[in-house]
């Protein structure tokens, strides 16, 4: 079930509240977190039902491992064999077809049958999720107090709890299980569920409103990544560079909101990452909880930064490595990893330099760097990601939209015809015309560099917030209206 | 403004409570043009259980409505095509049951697409197919046909319904009207029927439950021949809108036709392929084109050549003279009407294997009696 869908927005969340607050009240905290668990399941079924035992079952084996590592026999054992299952799951339905179809690319002809293998959804943040739970208990920190904490359904709760089943934030264990234990967690705090409901209107707005409008220009301007002139190549990295982050910092704010709805703190995702300093700044801004995730559980167990500036350099390359490989079973993604792993260990390096740049420089850099690394992200192929490469910065080529103010203005001077510039009467997208396209990158590219991420925002219970909450809620809905619910571009991962 | 308490009570009153009174407004009005139905298991079960005539004039999709019916009904005579199925009727049938998905299909990809759902839960005995002139010219878009009403949940489905009943009473002044006619009829006088959706209120039209489709309209008023046949002759004149130019077939969708009636031959299924008629005056003038002449026998000849290496019956009624029927029995310049496929019906006793379930006797005897150029069945019968 999409969170920008009619069926969650007015019937599903609606339902889930108010059981959950009825059970919390009448029957107690163990009722309402049986139905939490049964709506999520219900959730994730909507999507594909015959995956739901696949979930039910990587939960139980999941605690029941770690009931075996808490009890002391051959914990490092258990360990090992808990985290081999875990991604060998994640590795048969995520990466099987990709390392069989290379191998057939790399033995010239067709040694295996490639399967087709739905990916289940959320297999890599319920995988991760549950792996991070598991090094928890190994090394005691998920051993947390009183066996309520370590139930079942405590556990079910953690993993499945809808806000953040398909796509994250990737939620801590030890974080989280207090939370749901906590008597105060389980009554209506008017504060909370407002808060929830401003946040979810923001990032319903964020995806509805701003990232699929981009969608249809972004989706266009690459499937003819080939023909694309000068001008074109920038709109379309740059128009993917927001689309990503508004459809998916819209989705986190949509999670943590409908978790605050339910007396929960999810941890923030996003910090404003476009306005990032350096890269090794933005990947303290972009989806934070992977980066921490990652931190946790695999940098600093190579050794971090602790063993020399060349492990150091290591490590961070083979982590961003890693969320390449974790973001798709492609070579574009593993390729976009490797850069932002060269990117990283660059930043690094100059840091040690003590060379100071303007602020205006050292942003300027990180934007493009980030950007063109989205290329590759969002390609079909090397060919189609060269190719818009190779446009940018084709300055013969240079297409600008004709009939408007800016061509007659030019023309009449005969400026730009001199430098081999070409007006071309260019389409609309699905009812999104170029100037609007245009238009909305101007303002978003503004508003990314000035404004403060919404979990920032000093909500409070006033007239200009709830007019504000309510514009963006039914322009969402609007929006909605005229042109259906659209997947989240983060489901695929 | 206020304690979070007072902002939470009003916040939440604005965001949904006008939600569903604009839901509830929706309703009424769906209510009001007889299309509340649409979309719903409830139209389904109608048109299996007792007779109901679905036409709505808010989606043109009955993919919900036909793969619900067949899967109940499981007949075993199934025709899949485009609109130029939904002439065969269950009356030209005995001692077996039909059922038309006639109206689904834009292109050969369709045609698999509709197999291959409509027999997920079982497997007919004999498949009518029909090969549309224009799906195996290269120079038409083979678009696949779209399916809002399948694809979505029943929320969506409902929402959908709204959409398209916004955008109509912005656009439809039928449709304003109608919402302002306190009168809906809520039967069919032509096959006395109860109606589903505004366009089977208003004008008969709409699909009965053996899946063809009544031309209410025309059958109530048919248009001088001259009038009907316009349109076509103005879209081959101008080569467009499935009358494209092209000087031979597009392979790769006769190679999808193909497997297409492989794997029905696989699966035990007994394959009958057939070219939908044009009226003769049309078939003329393709025949006359110098932009159509070429394909139009490539065509014939390609088809006719595929199912002779694949074993299967082919029978070509491009021209409705070949089957004896006159141009006054055409529909329009695309379309032939329930009396040239009651002849149709009649050439099919070739087959062998269809040959016992044709009731020609009572075509032959519609055929007689029935005083309308266009129509052989009546709701009596």
């Amino acid at each position: 079930m999409l969170f920008n869908s009619y069926e969650f927005i007015f019937l599903y969340l609606p339902l889930a509240f108010f059981v959950f607050l009825g059970l919390a009240n009448y029957f107690g905290r163990p009722a309402a977190i049986s139905w939490l668990v049964l709506v999520s399941f219900f959730f994730y079924g909507w999507w594909d039902w015959r995956y739901v035992p696949l979930l039910f079952a990587s939960i139980c084996f999941n605690y029941w491992i770690g009931g075996q590592i808490r009890q002391g026999f051959g914990p490092k054992y258990w360990l090992m064999f808990g985290i081999s299952v875990n991604l060998s799951l994640l590795g048969y339905f995520k990466y099987a077809g990709f390392f069989l179809s290379t191998v057939n690319v790399l033995a010239g002809s067709a040694m295996f049958d490639v399967p087709h293998i739905i990916l289940p959804l959320g297999i890599s943040f319920f995988t991760f999720t549950q792996t991070a739970y598991l090094l928890n208990v190994y090394e005691g920190g998920a051993n947390l107090c009183g066996e309520e904490q370590n139930g079942f359904l405590e556990y079910c709760e953690f993993v499945t709890i809808f806000p953040h089943l398909i796509a994250g934030p990737i939620i801590d264990h030890r974080k989280m299980i207090p939370q749901f234990t906590a008597i105060s967690n389980y009554v209506l705090d008017f504060k909370n569920v407002s808060v929830g409901l401003m946040l979810f209107s923001i990032g319903l707005f964020k995806k509805v409103v701003i990232a699929d409008s981009l969608s249809p220009w972004v989706g266009d301007l690459f499937y003819r990544a080939d023909t694309l002139s000068f001008f074109e190549a920038w709109l379309a990295a740059i128009g993917y560079t927001f689309q990503l982050y508004f459809d998916f910092s819209g989705y986190s704010e949509m999670a943590i909101g409908l978790g605050r709805i339910f007396n929960l703190e999810f941890p923030m995702n996003f910090n404003s990452p476009y306005q990032a300093q350096s890269i090794v700044d933005f990947w303290r801004r972009w989806h934070m909880t992977l980066g921490l995730w990652v931190k946790e559980y695999l940098y600093i167990p190579m050794g971090g930064n602790r063993q020399g500036e060349w492990l150091k350099m290591r490590n961070l390359f083979l982590c961003m490595l890693l969320i390449g490989f974790w973001h798709g079973a492609g070579w574009t993604f593993i390729f976009w990893g490797i850069l932002h792993g060269i990117l990283l260990v660059i930043n690094h390096q100059w840091r040690r330099l003590h060379i100071a740049l303007p602020d205006i420089v050292n942003w300027g850099i990180t934007f493009l760097c980030v950007m063109v690394c989205w290329i590759f992200f969002r390609a079909e192929n090397f060919h189609d990601a060269l190719a818009i490469l190779k446009a940018m910065v084709d300055v013969n080529h240079i297409v600008l939209p004709a009939g408007g103010r800016i061509e007659n203005i030019f023309v009449s001077c005969g400026v730009l015809q001199n430098l081999g510039v070409e007006f071309l009467p260019m389409k609309s997208v699905q009812g999104v015309s170029l100037t609007k396209f245009m238009g909305m990158i101007c303002v978003l590219g503004f508003l990314l560099v000035k404004m403060k991420n919404p979990l920032m925002w000093n909500l409070e219970p006033s007239f200009k917030w709830m007019t504000i909450v309510v514009i963006m809620f039914y322009s969402s809905i609007w929006f909605m209206f005229r042109s259906g619910a659209s997947e989240f571009l983060y489901f695929q991962f | 403004m206020c304690n979070w308490d007072r902002f939470c009570k009003i916040l939440t009153g604005i965001l949904f409570v006008p939600c569903f009174l604009v839901a509830l407004v929706f309703e009424g009005a769906l209510y009001r043009i007889n299309e509340q139905k649409v979309g719903t298991t409830q139209a389904i079960e109608m048109q299996v259980r007792g007779k109901a005539l679905h036409g709505s004039a808010l989606s043109g999709d009955v993919s919900f409505l036909k793969y619900g019916v067949i899967e109940r009904l499981q007949p075993e005579i199934v025709a899949i095509g485009s609109s130029r199925v939904m002439q065969f009727r269950q009356s030209f049938f005995q001692d077996t049951t039909f059922y038309t998905m006639g109206g689904l299909c834009n292109s050969i990809e369709d045609l698999s697409y509709v197999y291959r759902t409509a027999t997920k839960q079982y497997v007919p005995r004999i498949i009518i197919l029909e090969v549309s002139w224009d799906w195996l010219n290269p120079n038409y878009s083979h678009t696949l046909m779209e399916k809002p009403l399948l694809e979505k949940n029943a929320v969506s489905r409902r929402v959908y319904l709204y959409k398209r009943l916004f955008d109509s009473v912005r656009g439809n002044k039928k449709v304003r009207e109608q919402l302002l006619d306190p009168d809906i009829r809520l039967t069919d006088e032509i096959g006395n029927r109860m109606t589903i959706g505004l366009m089977a209120s208003a004008d008969y039209r709409g699909f009965r439950e053996d899946g063809s489709f009544q031309y209410g309209a025309a059958i109530l008023h048919l248009n001088p021949l001259e009038e009907r046949l316009r349109d076509t002759h103005e879209r081959i004149q101008n080569a467009n809108n499935r009358f494209e130019e092209a000087y031979g077939i597009d392979h790769n969708e006769l190679s999808k036709l193909k497997c297409l009636i492989r794997s029905m031959k696989e699966r035990g299924v007994h394959v009958m392929v057939f070219l939908p008629p044009f009226p003769d005056e049309i078939y003329q003038a393709l025949m006359s084109s110098e932009k159509h002449n070429v394909y139009i026998k490539t065509y014939e000849q390609e088809v006719n050549n595929l199912c002779n290496q694949e074993k299967v019956s082919f029978f070509d009624f491009s021209n409705m003279a070949w089957v004896g029927s006159s141009d006054e029995e055409a529909l329009d310049g695309f379309h032939g009407s329930e009396r040239t496929y009651g002849r149709i019906m009649l050439r099919f006793v070739e087959d062998k294997e269809l040959a016992p379930y044709v009731n020609a006797e009572y075509i032959r005897e519609r055929l007689e009696k029935s005083d309308s150029p266009i129509q052989l069945l009546w709701y009596e019968e």
